[in-house]
């Protein structure tokens, strides 16, 4: 909501308070600001004229020339617009004077007449939209004032959030109220005394349901529908208001002004007796925009003589609408059911400022004020002839007395409060009390639903005694928590990985479906019901798309080829591990390894990795696992294993497919793996098994096996590992050579015996034994060479 | 401060109280870094990872 310096000052004197301090008294006052603009005229050289002359141009037909009295001189301009006559009072840019966007207005020729300056419109002199012509002014300007002294000097629009159970808050006079006691200063009472001249044609009634409570009106006479004040336009436009005309303006501006909403019909297409009640399901009603309702048996309508005329508190009907013709008027002034007002806004998506008022509770005793403040505003503007003003009232409600201990101010807040402070803020913020040496006791305004409750009020005079005035102390008792198991992976993977160089990243969790699609097709995407970005609607499936952006947006921006891994829940449509109802959501370890990383030292020639690098990351992590190839959408056919701990599928790991390398534009090959921490658990996963060293020497030999191209190395070498199991092995793969036909793999076998040297025989036995295992075991053969 | 009806229906003991508030991570630590911009934090930009 904005809300407007001058304005404010209206209801509380704050004139002489610094924007600096007064936003941060309504930041005190739980006020969160969102934004805040400083309003500094700055028209140079536009000054305030009287037409007093206007003749055609003899040679265009569209324009005609004035001749217009700024005080001291009288100039001739020529001006295209046709909405004023001899008379008018308008706003001069005189010759090298500057306009919206610091656009230059100087002496022009314009068709053989020389054009000695401007007359400007609203939008021109960047004060509102408004395409009707040029801005006219109220007559009592002087010719010759300067155009920034009439517009308010030093002004501020804030922007402020206010939190739902503030209602009362809704208005100037709401905010004024809160700031009156901040600053000590009393609020202001606008009610006037009225002086009806007319009788009452219309009879009205709340209706026979408690979700109105009172039903306010007053009729008005031979009013003109004209341009509302300056002054007002100003404020609505500040606020973020369209102006219209003077009736929907004032209406509006009571509304911003208290935050009672009006409603203002054309009185002369009115009949009968206005009431309320709930609409019946086959009913319709015409709306203001032009369309056909369908109302239900619970939307709250306006009827006369049981007709629909308006939807309660949310939109007029067509038919009642005061337009440009409109004479007489019925204004109306109401308070209706929360919750009512509610549903109808939600299930006709229609949301207005007044239905969100209503919605947050206005106050129940402001009806007759919204009244006085109408007839107040519109009366200096013109003569009007005004009814008494009717209201038909029910109030039910009781205002239930809501007494506690003066102790529990102190269980709750550490605080000892002066009877000063209690009875200042009370009497400030309108609220009755009674105090006793042990007691508080209080009744809730009619404007303050939120005070339920010995604790709400007692949270007002933290509000009001102001946070920043509670003394800092630090927590008592032993604060030696364990961080928890969630903590210490995340921490053990972070360490892990950015001491192998990698860069941990953080990226947003909304992509597109199609980005999912890329790597899980089998996944079904999350769709957002309230997406921020209309392309990216989805929730992420894998972390790859966002690694992949990062390490081309590092490529091209910084011509870095580096390694990246982030740490963060996927989402999709299954079945949630703990909770039903909720979409699964798998916390997850994704890194992206390029084949080549950029060195920045002297050297300057990449560190070239390979699948194998990968593997070793992933070991040096999670321990032993066992691997096993297997085609995934997006990665290369052949370079591609699922990575399998102790019997569980613990990731995948492989290099991107060829084919997604050239979307990507990438001219080398880069690797990627994905890891499933919910199965990981930081304490069981690196185990130590301590082989004794053996003090006899090592045979070494090297065995190369024809093998079919999917064969498993992992699955050699622990066959091997178990043959040997006796001794101290090393072993490793030393070759991996593949063509379209063969693969041949070679294994490098070191082992020592714990109990001898062996010798020639012994060591050809060993290897009799291995070649002789391994081959009938895999179905491979000893590659024998020429 | 927290409304006892947040308590009551975590079936806290209705002697409990507290405050509640809150501040992005990232918040704090443009306050500490003097970081200008919290796209930053998410944008991965190497310039900025390395920084850290």
């Amino acid at each position: 909501m904005k809300i407007l310096k001058s304005w404010l000052q209206d209801w509380v004197d704050i004139e002489k308070i610094t924007g600096d301090v007064l936003s941060e008294a309504l930041e005190s006052l739980g006020f969160e600001i969102e934004s805040r603009t400083d309003i500094k005229p700055n028209y140079k050289n536009i000054v305030v004229g009287k037409v007093i002359d206007i003749y055609p141009h003899p040679n265009a037909d569209k324009v005609r020339v004035t001749k217009v009295d700024t005080g001291n001189n009288t100039f001739e301009i020529v001006c295209g617009a046709w909405n004023f006559d001899i008379g008018a009072i308008v706003p001069v840019a005189l010759p090298k004077s500057e306009i919206k966007d610091n656009f230059l207005i100087d002496k022009r020729d314009i068709r053989g007449i020389e054009s000695n300056g401007m007359i400007c419109s609203a939008t021109e002199l960047d004060l509102w939209e408004d395409n009707t012509g040029i801005l006219k002014l109220e007559d009592s300007i002087k010719p010759g004032t300067d155009f920034s002294s009439i517009y308010p000097q030093n002004d501020i629009v804030w922007e402020i959030a206010v939190t739902p159970n503030r209602g009362d808050c809704m208005s100037h006079l709401g905010i004024a109220r809160e700031l009156s006691h901040y600053f000590k200063k009393p609020l202001g009472d606008k009610t006037v005394k009225l002086t009806p001249s007319i009788e009452n044609i219309l009879s009205i009634s709340s209706g026979k349901i408690k979700e109105c409570n009172s039903y306010a009106g007053i009729e008005i006479e031979n009013i003109q529908i004209t341009d509302s004040s300056f002054d007002i336009r100003y404020r609505l436009s500040q606020v973020g208001t369209r102006v219209i005309n003077n009736v929907v303006d004032y209406t509006n501006y009571v509304l911003y002004d208290i935050g009672q909403p009006l409603h203002a019909f054309d009185r002369d297409k009115l009949f009968g007796n206005i009431s309320v009640r709930f609409a019946q399901d086959s009913e319709e009603l015409l709306t203001l925009d032009n369309q056909k309702r369908k109302l239900t048996k619970n939307d709250l309508i306006i009827v006369a003589d049981d007709r629909p005329i308006a939807l309660a508190g949310v939109m007029g009907g067509l038919d009642t609408e005061v337009t440009s013709e409109t004479t007489n008027l019925l204004i109306e002034s109401a308070y209706f059911d929360k919750v009512s007002i509610m549903n109808t806004s939600r299930k006709l998506n229609l949301i207005s400022d007044a239905s969100i008022r209503f919605e947050r509770g206005i106050d129940r005793n402001l009806q007759m004020l919204g009244l006085n403040r109408f007839i107040n505003i519109f009366q200096n503007n013109q003569d009007l002839d005004y009814s008494e003003p009717f209201e038909d009232i029910k109030d039910e409600y009781d205002n239930p007395e809501i007494s506690f201990s003066r102790t529990e101010i102190y269980k709750l807040l550490g605080i000892n409060l002066q009877d000063e402070f209690i009875e200042n803020m009370l009497n400030y913020l309108g609220i009755d009390y009674e105090i006793t040496d042990s007691d508080i006791k209080f009744s809730q305004p009619s404007w303050r639903y939120d005070l339920e409750r010995p604790v709400d009020l007692i949270e007002e005079f933290a509000k009001h005694y102001g946070f920043n005035n509670f003394e800092s102390t630090l927590p008592i008792g032993s604060n030696k928590n364990d961080v928890g198991s969630y903590w210490k992976l995340k921490k053990y993977l972070t360490d892990s990985l950015t001491s192998k160089n990698m860069y941990e990243t953080q990226t947003l969790s909304f992509v597109s479906d199609e980005s999912n699609k890329i790597f899980t097709p089998e996944k079904i995407s999350v769709e957002i019901n309230n997406p921020i970005d209309q392309t990216n609607k989805y929730l992420r499936t894998n972390l790859y798309t966002s690694l992949l952006e990062t390490y081309k947006f590092n490529l091209e921006q910084n011509n870095q080829s580096k390694m990246f891994f982030e740490i963060n829940n996927i989402f999709d449509m299954g079945d949630h591990l703990k909770y039903e109802h909720i979409p699964n959501q798998t916390y997850t370890l994704s890194g992206i390894v390029p084949k080549e990383v950029t060195n920045t030292d002297r050297r300057n020639d990449s560190t070239v990795n390979d699948i194998y690098y990968v593997k070793q990351l992933l070991v040096s992590i999670l321990g032993e696992c066992s691997l096993q190839q297997i085609e995934k959408p997006g990665f290369h056919k052949n370079i591609s294993y699922l990575v399998i701990k102790d019997d569980i599928i613990l990731g995948h790991f492989g290099q991107l497919s060829i084919e997604m390398q050239d979307n990507y534009e990438l001219d080398k090959p880069v690797y990627l793996f994905s890891i499933d921490l919910t199965n990981v658990d930081k304490d069981n996963l690196v185990q130590v098994n301590y082989k004794p060293l053996s003090p006899y020497p090592f045979v070494k030999f090297d065995l190369s096996f024809i093998v079919n191209p999917s064969f498993n190395s992992q699955d050699l070498i622990n066959e091997v590992e178990h043959i040997l199991s006796e001794n101290e092995n090393i072993l490793t793969i030393f070759d991996d050579f593949k063509n379209e036909k063969t693969r041949n793999l070679g294994i490098r076998i070191s082992t020592r015996s714990y109990t001898k040297t062996y010798s020639e025989d012994e060591v050809s036995d060993v290897l009799n034994q291995i070649v002789e295992t391994v081959e009938a075991k895999f179905s491979i053969k000893l590659n024998k060479g020429k | 401060m927290v409304d006892p009806n947040v308590f009551k229906n975590v079936n806290y003991p209705a002697s409990t109280q507290g405050f509640a508030f809150g501040v992005g991570v990232e918040r704090l630590a443009m306050l500490r870094y003097g970081i200008d911009h919290i796209k930053n934090f998410y944008e991965n930009d190497l310039r900025f990872l390395e920084q850290f």
